[in-house]
């Protein structure tokens, strides 16, 4: 388990907002080669990194486990007078929750910003049940606009930073969970690998584009050429006042395996034997149509690939403060285990 | 240049019946290029050879443009069109429109509709018959028209017509092949088809090329009036290097290099986020394993009506920055 939060500490660290992934490869592939267990390494142009563990057999297949490395941000839009920027968000993020947050502005230098927020006081009545969308705000970075062009640009990405809060019975909050944690998860779960026992060949993905359209798992696939695959995202987790149709997912309960027309129901299901044998606690929800993660890109790829996904159940998705009970992080990174050392 | 442009403007090209231009532009590149084909659905590939042919750097720009197309011919001779491609239906209307076999019509809403409640249904092309039957004769269910072409100057270096979008940047295209030296990678330069009706035309090329690299060339919005929020592009602002737009996330590496290039030898040029529409760099992003992609947009004014205006100094602003990432690469 510390192992694991030792990952999730290092990977929700790095920049990587859709369609920048790349400012996170360098850090990321050196953290990466000192954890030792990976034989090679490559990028992609969509923004997706990648590492494999040959297992020394002839002719051996290749099981893929994707996660994906960008988080939701935003772009800059417009540098205004008095220091303030526009931005337009990447991915999914409710204008409402941002107001007085701080964020990590990634120009020539990394520098600090907070979205403003007109306080209570000065708002006329009603306006504060007014919807705010995200290209409506601003985030004030304290420089004059002259000293702030020379530092952004349009374009320049900016993200939430990740302060991780360690709460009461190994819950954990932090920002960026959506998908780094996931990442950790693959990697705890191929350290657990005894790699003289290993049938086949296996690829962590950590794939860019996903809040954008699951761009880079479609082309990492389809580089990577694999023979069977794991998709492993965030879900969310059941809380009170939820929907009901929700209720199949709590947190604590492990990895939310799913079934979807997106996935293939043979390798769910010998997945779903592996967890039984091995005493793995895991829980299944149901998704008649799309999954919302990169199961569908990376099914379709090429001739097709048999894909299972395993998400671990999440609270306050898309914020600065999602909550994951480590527990189910872990559990999930046994499913991993269990299911590539099987084949 | 301007020849080029006055030529491409006047073809027929609406979205899956570009042959028309297809042809004039393999004529016009023929003997500038190493070869040129014209592939299943109609996209056609021009390669010139580069310096360094372990690298592949695609071009595209896209032939079709918006238009219309038969779907019944009624009772009293009026033609009943359903659209192709995102089609602003006020701005349409009251127009000349041309069929591809050359029949003439005016492109007209039902009597009675009040312009809150005009939609694309409401549309319908007379052709000047009063029945059917002799409209039949002209036109039949499947027929294609898109408005008449119709240049105008406007001032020293604006101009005005239909299809700008995408004509102007096939102008571009076929000047920069004309006129580059020996690429610094095996260039394709590839016009394709169906862009309007979901980039349809890129992928299959881009999975046939295979590029590393890829620049499309496209048209973005550039506000004139009324409410600019959220438009970063401005009409004579020089080359709009894309970031994004609602198909796609430009690759950095080639942001960082279009802007050095731009810098290096003084092109005008400006960045482009759109938040809402779509281009041709998102297909060639995410052919095979995926190349770096971006996009060099020409800002325009009026985007999808006959009176789409543009400003030469932005067209010359692109071709500069277009001939110098084929000359220099990354």
């Amino acid at each position: 388990m510390e192992k694991l939060y030792e990952l999730v500490e290092n990977f929700t660290s790095y920049p990587g907002v859709s369609g920048y992934e790349s400012m996170a490869f360098e850090e990321l592939e050196n953290y990466v080669k000192s954890l030792g267990i990976f034989d090679e390494f490559g990028t992609t142009p969509a923004g997706s990194f990648y590492g494999i563990i040959r297992c020394g057999k002839k002719d051996a297949e290749m099981i893929l486990c994707d996660a994906h490395l960008d988080t939701i941000g935003c772009l800059v839009t417009e540098i205004c007078d008095g220091g303030f920027l526009k931005v337009a968000n990447v991915g999914g993020i409710a204008g409402k929750i941002l107001s007085g947050s701080d964020v990590n502005i990634y120009g020539k230098k990394a520098i600090k910003g907070i979205f403003a927020s007109k306080p209570p006081h000065l708002q006329e009545p009603g306006e504060s049940e007014k919807k705010i969308e995200v290209v409506d705000m601003c985030i004030d970075t304290g420089l004059s606009k002259e000293e702030l062009e020379k530092i952004v640009r349009i374009g320049t990405p900016v993200a939430f930073p990740c302060r991780l809060e360690k709460l009461v019975d190994n819950n954990l909050a932090g920002a960026g969970f959506d998908d780094r944690l996931c990442g950790a998860a693959i990697v705890r779960g191929l350290m657990m690998l005894d790699k003289s026992k290993l049938n086949v060949d296996v690829a962590f993905q950590f794939s860019g584009g996903e809040e954008i359209g699951y761009k880079g798992a479609r082309t990492n696939t389809y580089k990577l050429n694999p023979d069977k695959a794991i998709v492993i995202d965030v879900t969310h987790a059941f809380v009170p006042g939820a929907p009901k149709a929700r209720e199949a997912v709590y947190a604590g309960k492990g990895g939310d395996i799913c079934l979807s027309p997106q996935t293939n129901r043979a390798f769910t299901k010998y997945c779903i034997e592996v967890c039984k044998k091995e005493n793995i606690p895991y829980q299944i929800s149901a998704s008649p149509g799309a999954t919302g993660t990169n199961s569908n890109a990376v099914q379709t790829t090429r001739n097709g690939v048999p894909v299972m996904l395993i998400s671990i159940p999440l609270k306050n998705m898309h914020t600065m403060s999602e909550i994951v009970n480590m527990d189910d992080a872990y559990n999930t990174a046994r499913v991993v285990s269990a299911v590539i050392q099987s084949l | 240049m301007l020849n080029i442009m006055k030529k491409y403007q006047n073809a027929f090209s609406v979205s899956g019946f570009e042959t028309q231009l297809s042809e004039i532009i393999s004529k016009d590149l023929k003997s500038a290029v190493d070869s040129i084909t014209v592939d299943a659905v109609g996209n056609v590939i021009a390669f010139k050879k580069g310096k360094d042919s372990s690298k592949k750097l695609m071009i595209a720009a896209h032939m079709d443009e918006i238009g219309f197309m038969a779907v019944n011919i009624e009772d009293n001779g009026l033609i009943r069109v359903a659209p192709i491609g995102g089609i602003n239906p006020v701005a349409s209307s009251f127009h000349n429109v041309k069929f591809q076999n050359g029949v003439s019509g005016i492109l007209v809403i039902e009597d009675g509709t009040r312009a809150a409640d005009i939609t694309t249904s409401k549309l319908f092309v007379d052709i000047g018959c009063d029945t059917a039957s002799s409209a039949k004769r002209k036109v039949k269910i499947g027929d294609v028209c898109a408005v008449a072409p119709m240049v105008k100057k406007l001032s020293a270096t604006r101009y005005t017509s239909k299809a700008f979008d995408d004509r102007i940047c096939c102008t571009i295209a076929t000047y920069a092949a004309l006129n580059c030296e020996t690429p610094a990678y095996d260039t394709y330069f590839v016009f394709t088809v169906q862009e309007e009706v979901g980039c349809r035309g890129a992928q299959p090329s881009s999975f046939a090329i295979m590029p590393d690299y890829s620049i499309a060339l496209d048209i973005t919005p550039a506000p004139a009036c009324g409410n600019p929020n959220h438009f970063t592009v401005k009409l004579g602002g020089g080359a709009a290097i894309k970031i994004k737009d609602s198909s796609v996330i430009c690759s950095p590496k080639m942001v960082d290099r279009l802007t050095e290039l731009a810098e290096e030898n003084k092109i005008k040029y400006q960045y482009e986020v759109l938040l809402a529409g779509g281009t041709d760099t998102s297909k060639m992003q995410l052919a095979g394993a995926g190349s770096h992609a971006c996009c060099i947009s020409l800002p325009t004014r009026y985007t999808h009506t006959p009176v789409e205006t543009i400003d030469t100094k932005d067209m010359e602003a692109c071709v500069k920055l277009l001939t110098a990432f084929i000359e220099k690469g990354i």
